[in-house]
């Protein structure tokens, strides 16, 4: 399954940093918050006063599954490994954990940010067993 | 969450009724649009109704996945003069919504008779289901996270299913149990598109989609349309088919998506949206006879059954396995098959399955006592929710 990601006004900025092998993170000020990259501005504070971050890259699985894809030539079927990863600054993201055995998956496993290059050139974050 | 009950939901009493269905051919019907299913159904259920076209002068619309059913319906269906006309998306808990924006038109007055037409057409030959919801080209956060490999609906709810295995201990048995009840139902139901009689073993050796998912935890994908007819009680009257009145309503949209939630997966919307239609309706759970939960996972049904109380919450695995699903059962649930065996049509599956149970049509399938149903609809991951309390009489 092919998919052609395209960044737009809303994900270029954290793709661009993804480039650079950071993970955006916003912090409001007037509570300490800690948000996700797609929270740009929460309810007591606009966008221009949050505090964007790079975040530490650690995480735990919070939920996982293993995606099995259709049996190929040989009857061995493509398996990958999904996961909810809470950061360790506290918001959620969801992406594929690569290079895992699947039996080394559990909730609570440690996991580490990394980046994925499309063919394109972009980068999105993955994750990987810490 | 907190309760969705309010003083409005216990105050308003909705005052209008189905009195059309239409639904085109279902599954695997290659070479139509979805708007030309889209014309198609308003047209059957005008027809079933037995009102002219021209008396419809409302027109909600909804596409699916292919997103190929706008306002240009009014021109293909000739509709003049229309007095509401309007393209609703909130995922599969749109037919609930668009059948309570038309009967408050209707209740209004400022509408006579409204069209509720939903339609997909993402099945393409020589292209699998599972490709037909995903891949091509994506943009925004969802597609960023198809970059990084969650693609589709599939991931999403199998991330949401383990957390209730690992909270409560529910098991894939479980959630077999109602992939084989419903294909009992399906049975039973010559629309469905899956009749073959299924049992806890065939639902143990389907291959797993994304675990704890297999095969048959996976509703269909069809092509196809289905339209309702949303009139007053007074003009439902004096058509042809028996009035099903609309008692009560509920949505819940709880705002998680995509972000933190510690109880993603565990919760859904219908604790919301089901108490306040039912209180709306001015009845109880107890009094409901017949039930048609969206479905789009078997763990879609056990969650909502959770989550309108129909069991604890956290039993719904020791519930569905205790014999209480089947058309044997004691709960007369999604009785047409629903997406899991009969026909996926987002939220107008179980809408059109309430609607045949509540006029006595649905045949061998015919719930006996069938005077109150409910029925509910989920788009997103658990994110939208709507509930309908649909009956034979008007109150």
């Amino acid at each position: 399954m092919s998919i052609t990601f395209r960044a737009d006004p809303a994900t270029q900025e954290f793709v661009d940093l993804a480039g650079r092998g950071e993970f955006l993170l916003h912090r409001d000020p007037s509570t300490g918050r800690v948000y996700g990259p797609q929270d740009t501005r929460t309810e007591h504070t606009p966008a221009e006063a949050m505090l964007p971050f790079a975040a530490s890259g650690r995480a735990t699985v919070v939920s996982f599954t293993f995606v099995h894809g259709r049996p190929d030539a040989n009857g061995v079927t493509p398996r990958s490994v999904v996961a909810i990863g809470e950061l360790d600054e506290g918001p959620w993201w969801w992406a594929e954990v690569e290079d895992a055995d699947p039996d080394e998956v559990k909730t609570g496993s440690a996991l580490r940010i990394a980046f994925r290059e499309l063919n394109d050139g972009q980068h999105v974050p993955v994750f990987t067993l810490a | 969450m907190d309760g969705g009950v309010t003083s409005v939901h216990t105050r308003y009493h909705p005052h209008a009724a189905i009195a059309g269905l239409g639904i085109t051919e279902m599954g695997k019907v290659y070479g139509r649009t979805a708007t030309q299913f889209a014309d198609e159904a308003v047209r059957l259920a005008a027809v079933d109704a037995g009102l002219a076209l021209s008396e419809i002068d409302g027109l909600l619309v909804s596409g699916g996945i292919s997103d190929d059913v706008h306002l240009d319906l009014q021109r293909s269906l000739g509709l003049k003069d229309l007095h509401v006309l309007a393209e609703m998306q909130s995922f599969g808990a749109t037919a609930g919504a668009m059948v309570q924006t038309a009967s408050l038109a209707v209740a209004a007055g400022v509408v006579n008779a409204v069209a509720c037409v939903f339609a997909d057409a993402p099945l393409r030959e020589s292209v699998s289901a599972g490709a037909s919801y995903t891949g091509g080209s994506a943009s925004g956060w969802m597609g960023l996270l198809a970059a990084a490999g969650v693609l589709g609906a599939n991931p999403l709810y199998a991330l949401a299913a383990r957390r209730h295995i690992e909270r409560y201990g529910t098991t894939t048995d479980q959630f077999g149990a109602i992939a084989v009840a419903q294909r009992a139902w399906a049975a039973l139901n010559p629309l469905a598109q899956q009749r073959t009689p299924m049992t806890l073993d065939d639902h143990r050796s389907s291959r797993w989609i994304a675990e704890p998912f297999r095969l048959l935890d996976c509703c269909l994908v069809s092509n196809g349309g289905i339209a309702v007819i949303v009139t007053s009680p007074e003009r439902a009257a004096d058509l042809q088919q028996p009035p099903v009145h609309v008692l009560g309503w509920g949505q819940a949209h709880p705002g998680h998506f995509l972000e933190r939630f510690e109880e993603f997966g565990l919760v859904s919307g219908a604790v919301d949206s089901g108490p306040a239609a039912l209180a709306m309706a001015g009845v109880s759970l107890s009094d409901i006879d017949v039930v048609e939960l969206y479905d789009c996972y078997t763990y879609t049904v056990l969650i909502s059954l959770e989550d309108y109380g129909f069991c604890a919450k956290g039993e719904g695995g020791a519930f569905v396995e205790s014999g209480a699903l089947g058309p044997g059962g004691s709960l007369k649930l999604n009785t047409g098959g629903g997406q899991l065996s009969s026909y996926y049509m987002w939220g107008m599956t179980p809408l059109s399955e309430a609607i045949i149970q509540a006029r006595g049509q649905a045949g061998e399938r015919q719930v006996a006592d069938h005077e109150l149903l409910l029925v509910s609809g989920n788009g997103g991951v658990l994110d939208h929710h709507s509930t309908l309390v649909l009956g034979t009489h008007p109150s």
